[in-house]
Formats: structure tokens, C-alpha cells, sequence
């Protein structure tokens, strides 16, 4: 099969650009009846195709198309709403191509088939009407790669910004520096607005989890009420094709482990000025301290001592440890940490938080506090023998000074004492080759996978909203999560904290 | 035996070709419409043809009857994905000899030939 793949994938990539073709035709004249006829043929040729290659959803599911389009084909003309709906069926038919030459996991066709059933019953699809709606007014569909690159076009823009501000500012002269003023506000103007292009509703993600709550309860024999706040807020596209994973992940925890026979769980979006906060909370029994302390200290993640002295604030630390998640499900409490270690690996990779708070006997609410979009991050810039480096503002809690001479070092590990708590220092120049003579330290204080760390800096520079970049050359370094240009026009490479343990 | 492939995927007529050449047959041609398809008769005079029956500008059953008008004794082999079974008989009807419903497996396609031979 592997020899035909190539020529499926080029040929139903045609098919694709005529079915736009003959639809867009179609929502202009629904009468037209050539159209109707070659939208019929191409479903139908798809069919075959995707039968003899074994796709079998897609077989199915353009062989239901098929049933849907046969009456409008012997009539010569349909219905404007299922033209609609037949451009979101060639957008899957888009993402299964996509999928395939990507060599990626092949798009689950459970969506589109209810869909179908839902449209040949005479029913609308809630998201249909939407963008039904949306599309009367005179929308225009833009394929997502172009849309990418008037994002990156515009991040470039930014980073001239930057370095036109800083030198208009050098120059001091006054009628440059106000069109260079005036110029940046625009350019920033323009930055927001393709942003926006990019916002997807977070209903996106959310639809697909009311049937999945419902199954599971039934099969694990409970009554929840499920309810969903929030799924009109829009965030960038490249958060929502992260937010399924550690989403489903809460889900699961909180339908086997925060419900016992009845109970309710809510999926609740809140925008923040540039921050959403997600969260899943359930009316359960709560997360029981004492068990956690237990647990604990069985899997060997505390001491018994440092058992006594945990609090309610340090739970989620403890069961998003991943030996914390390997228990057996013999209690409410076991199996608690099941995929929570994922789910706090992503949040910090997203540059979010991840919160917990939990009260006995009233409830569980894990909440991921993330940043609308992953492309502009505010930084800290800092400076290591004479190099600058920018570390995400989201990881860090405060800054200090202090001198070398009192660090304190236990076991090979230096230590700070800092107010009431010891603080593990990481001196991330060792790793860099960048160590510098200077005595007084800068040191940042960090928080990341329920640690507090201290990272030793020469001097904080600056405070500054960022442009990331990934860059494939750092992608095999654990230190760095990217790189952006500063203000004067030279690059800077932002650090990932967790790489430096 | 000589045969002519008519399908409108490109796709599609290289996987029966494929199938075709391994049981020991020669794919003399190949059309992608019903039109293209009765022209390429003329042309070719195949042994046999295999023919799909949702093609642009002319169906396979309309390329199946203009056939039949040219040449009474073309054997046509009419090779559809399902779903379409009412035109499968149309075809017979107008003169198809047998007919494979997609996905085909190489062994039913080949058998059809065989029996196709023989009648």
C-alpha cells in the first residue's frame, strides 16, 4: 500500500481544491447542477480510494456524504445548509491528508459521522448554525498556513519595532522619534489583530468532552452532571491543540476519583486580561492530607519527618511526582496522580501554572492558568558574564540580591537561606560556560513542577514582552526553549529552568 | 489479454493496473472519462475493458452503451465502489458482462477476467 500512499495523498489533494471550487459555486447558486453532480463524483471516487486503501472511517464516511448529496444530485440543486456542512466535512477530509503526510495519528472521524447522522435526521449541528451565522456575513475561508505566515511577517515587524524605538531613542531626535513612535503603535496594532485571526473558541476542544463524560460515567455506573462555562473565549490555535491532552487527563481523574456514585463536574474558562484559566473541579469528597502524607512517604517521594510538616498547599506537589502516580487503585486516594505529572509537564511547557485546591468533603479543583497565546511571552532578561538570556516572567516568583560568600553548600548543593525556607540554587552559568568573578549576585527565584528554586544571575537587565522563536538548533539542548531579538537588534536565547535540574 | 483501464483516479487505475500486469495480463490502455473511454476503444480494440461508472463528462454506463454500438462483442468489465448497485445493473443491462465492487481484492478481479475468457 505504501507505493500508492504518495498518489492517494497528491490525488485527493485535487479533489479537495474542486470540491472548494464547486461548493463556493454552490453557495452562490444552490441550483447549480453541474456542481451538485461533481461534489457527488468526488465523494464517491474518495470512497473507493480510501476503501482500497483500508481507510475505513473515511470510507464510511464518505460513503454517507454520498447518501446525503444522492437526493440533491437527482434533484440538481441543494439545500444551503448542507453546503455548509459539506465544507466542514472536506475541512476533516483537509486535516486527514494533512494527518497522512505528516505521518501523524490519523483524526478520529467520530465527530463528523454523528454529524452526518445528525444532518441526514434533518438536524442542525450547533457549530454549524455558528459558522453558518458567521459565514452569511461575508467571511472568507484562508487556508491556516498563510495565516502563519502574516503571523511570523508581523512577529518580524515587531522585532524591528524594538530595535527602531531603541535607536530613535539613541538619536534623540524629536520629529524621528515621534513617527517612530507613532509607526510602533501601529506595527503593535497590527500585531494584535492577525493574534486575533489566530483565536479559535475554546468550544474547539470542549465539545468533544459531554459525550465522553457521559459514556464513561455509564460504564462506571455514576450519575454526574457535567457543565461547561466558558467555551465562547477565544484563545490562539496553538494553545487549543495542546488543551485536549492534560484536559481529558483532569477529566478522567476527577470522574474516577473525585465522584463516588453522584456528583457534578465543571469545566469552567475564565479570561484574565492575557492569562485564561481553566479549571475541572468536581463535588467530591476532596483530596485527604493525611492519605497523601501516607502515600508519600510509602513511595519514598518524603521522609516521615518532612510528612509531619506537609500542608494542604503541598499536595499538588506531591501527587504530580510521577512515582506518586504508579499506586495500585485501592483507596479514593490511590491513582489520584494518574496522569498529573502530564498534565503539569505540559502546563509548564505551555509557560502556565498549574493550581490545586482541595476541601474535605466539599470538592477537588485543578485549574491550569495559561497565556492566551504561546507566541509572545513577558521576560525577564538577565545577564551571566557579560551574556544576555531571557527566562519566561510566568516562572518566576521574586528576585534578590545576594552575596556569594553566604551561600551555604550541604551535600555538594548549594543553598540559600532565604526568609523561612532553604533555597536550592542552580547556577545556570556552570552549564553555559558563562562564569563570571563577580561576588554579588542577582538571584531569581523560580517555581516549576511544584519546586522553588534559585537561579544565580550577574545582574537583571530587564522586563520585557518577547517574540519566541523556535529554533530546530536548540530543539536537541535541554537548557533552551527558544530564542527571540532584543530591543538592539541582537539575538537572545530564552532558558527553560526545568532543563537545569 | 489486453486491457483497458477506465477510472477517473488516477489512483484507482494504477492499483488495477498493478493488480492486471501481476496476473499476467497487459494494460494496452487507460482513460479517465467515458468519453476518453470510447475513443481509447476505437483506438485499442482491447480484449477487455474495466470500467467505472461515476466518471465526469460521461458515465460509464452511457461509455458502455456507445461501446456496445461500436463493437456488439466488447467484453466490459464494469468495477464500482458500492453503494451504487442499482447502476451496476443499469450497466448489465446495457451490456456489461460482470462486475467488482470496491475495494477489490486482486483474486476477485482476476477470477472475473477468467470467467470473462470463457464465456
Amino acid at each position: 500500500m505504501e507505493n500508492y500512499l504518495d498518489l492517494f495523498i497528491s490525488e485527493v489533494e485535487t479533489y479537495i481544491e474542486t470540491l472548494n471550487k464547486n461548493l463556493l459555486k454552490l453557495e452562490k447558486n444552490h441550483e447549480d447542477r453541474e456542481a451538485v453532480l461533481e461534489v457527488f463524483r468526488i465523494f464517491h471516487t474518495i470512497k473507493g480510494m480510501s476503501q482500497a486503501m483500508g481507510y475505513d472511517t473515511l470510507g464510511q464516511i464518505t460513503h454517507r456524504l454520498e447518501d446525503l448529496i444522492s437526493a440533491p444530485k437527482e434533484e440538481g440543486r441543494i439545500n444551503p445548509e448542507l453546503v455548509d456542512f459539506l465544507f466542514l466535512a472536506v475541512d476533516y477530509l483537509t486535516d486527514f491528508i494533512h494527518a497522512l503526510k505528516e505521518k501523524k495519528e490519523l483524526p478520529s472521524g467520530t465527530e463528523i459521522l454523528e454529524h452526518i447522522e445528525k444532518v441526514a435526521r434533518g438536524e442542525m449541528v450547533e457549530t454549524l448554525r455558528e459558522r453558518h451565522r458567521a459565514r452569511s456575513i461575508n467571511e472568507i475561508r484562508i487556508k491556516t498556513e498563510k495565516l502563519d505566515r502574516l503571523f511570523n511577517l508581523t512577529n518580524e515587524l515587531m522585532i524591528q519595532r524594538s530595535r527602531l524605538l531603541h535607536i530613535s531613542q539613541e538619536i534623540g531626535n524629536s520629529e524621528l522619534t515621534t513617527v517612530v513612535e507613532t509607526s510602533a503603535r501601529f506595527i503593535s496594532a497590527l500585531q494584535d489583530e492577525v493574534m486575533r485571526l489566530r483565536m479559535l473558541p475554546l468550544s474547539t476542544v470542549f465539545d468533544f468532552f459531554p459525550r465522553l463524560i457521559r459514556d464513561e460515567a455509564k460504564r462506571q455506573g455514576k450519575r454526574v452532571n457535567f457543565e461547561i462555562v466558558g467555551a465562547d473565549i477565544e484563545v490562539d490555535r496553538s494553545i487549543i491543540d495542546v488543551l485536549k491532552e492534560p484536559l481529558l487527563h483532569l477529566l478522567r481523574n476527577a470522574l474516577d476519583h473525585g465522584i463516588e456514585k453522584e456528583g457534578k463536574i465543571t469545566l469552567t474558562a475564565v479570561r484574565e486580561r492575557e492569562r485564561i484559566r481553566i479549571s475541572v473541579a468536581d463535588n467530591g469528597q476532596g483530596i485527604d492530607l493525611a492519605e497523601v502524607r501516607e502515600k508519600a512517604v510509602e513511595k519514598h517521594i518524603i521522609t516521615p519527618q518532612e510528612a509531619q510538616e506537609l500542608q494542604e498547599k503541598d499536595i499538588l506537589r506531591i501527587i504530580i511526582h510521577p512515582d506518586f502516580s504508579t499506586t495500585e487503585k485501592v483507596s479514593t486516594i490511590s491513582g489520584r496522580g494518574i496522569g498529573l505529572d502530564v498534565v503539569s509537564a505540559i502546563v509548564d511547557k505551555l509557560g502556565g501554572r498549574f493550581e490545586l485546591s482541595t476541601k474535605k468533603g466539599e470538592g477537588t479543583c485543578f485549574t491550569l492558568d495559561l497565556p492566551l497565546s504561546l507566541a509572545i511571552v513577558r521576560a525577564m532578561i538577565f545577564s551571566l558574564d557579560g551574556h544576555r538570556f531571557a527566562l519566561p516572567l510566568n516562572y518566576i516568583q521574586e528576585t534578590f540580591y545576594a552575596e556569594e560568600t553566604s551561600f551555604q553548600t550541604v551535600y555538594h548543593r548549594e543553598l540559600y537561606p532565604f526568609r523561612d525556607e532553604i533555597l536550592p540554587l542552580i547556577r545556570p552559568g556552570d552549564y553555559l560556560n558563562c562564569t563570571s568573578n563577580r561576588t554579588r549576585k542577582s538571584i531569581i527565584v523560580l517555581q516549576y513542577q511544584g519546586r522553588r528554586r534559585g537561579f544565580v544571575t550577574d545582574e537583571i537587565i530587564d522586563e520585557e514582552e518577547i517574540v519566541v522563536k523556535k529554533l530546530d538548533a536548540l530543539a536537541s539542548s535541554p537548557y533552551y526553549s527558544g530564542c527571540s531579538i532584543y530591543a538592539d537588534g541582537k539575538p537572545i536565547l530564552i532558558l527553560d529552568p526545568r532543563g537545569f535540574e | 489479454m489486453r486491457i483497458l483501464v477506465v477510472d477517473d483516479a488516477m489512483f484507482m487505475r494504477r492499483m488495477l493496473s498493478d493488480i492486471l500486469e501481476k496476473g499476467g495480463h497487459t494494460v494496452c490502455g487507460e482513460a479517465s472519462t467515458g468519453k476518453e473511454a470510447v475513443e481509447r476503444y476505437q483506438e485499442l480494440k482491447p480484449d477487455l475493458v474495466t470500467m467505472d461508472i461515476i466518471m465526469p463528462d460521461m458515465s460509464g454506463i452511457e461509455a458502455v452503451k456507445e461501446i456496445k454500438k461500436f463493437d456488439p462483442d466488447a467484453k466490459i468489465l464494469m468495477v464500482s465502489a458500492m453503494g451504487q448497485q442499482a447502476l451496476v445493473l443499469e450497466a448489465v443491462q446495457a451490456g456489461a458482462i460482470d462486475y467488482v465492487v470496491k475495494p477489490f481484492q486482486p483474486s476477485r478481479v482476476l477470477e472475473s477476467i477468467e470467467r470473462l475468457v470463457k464465456k
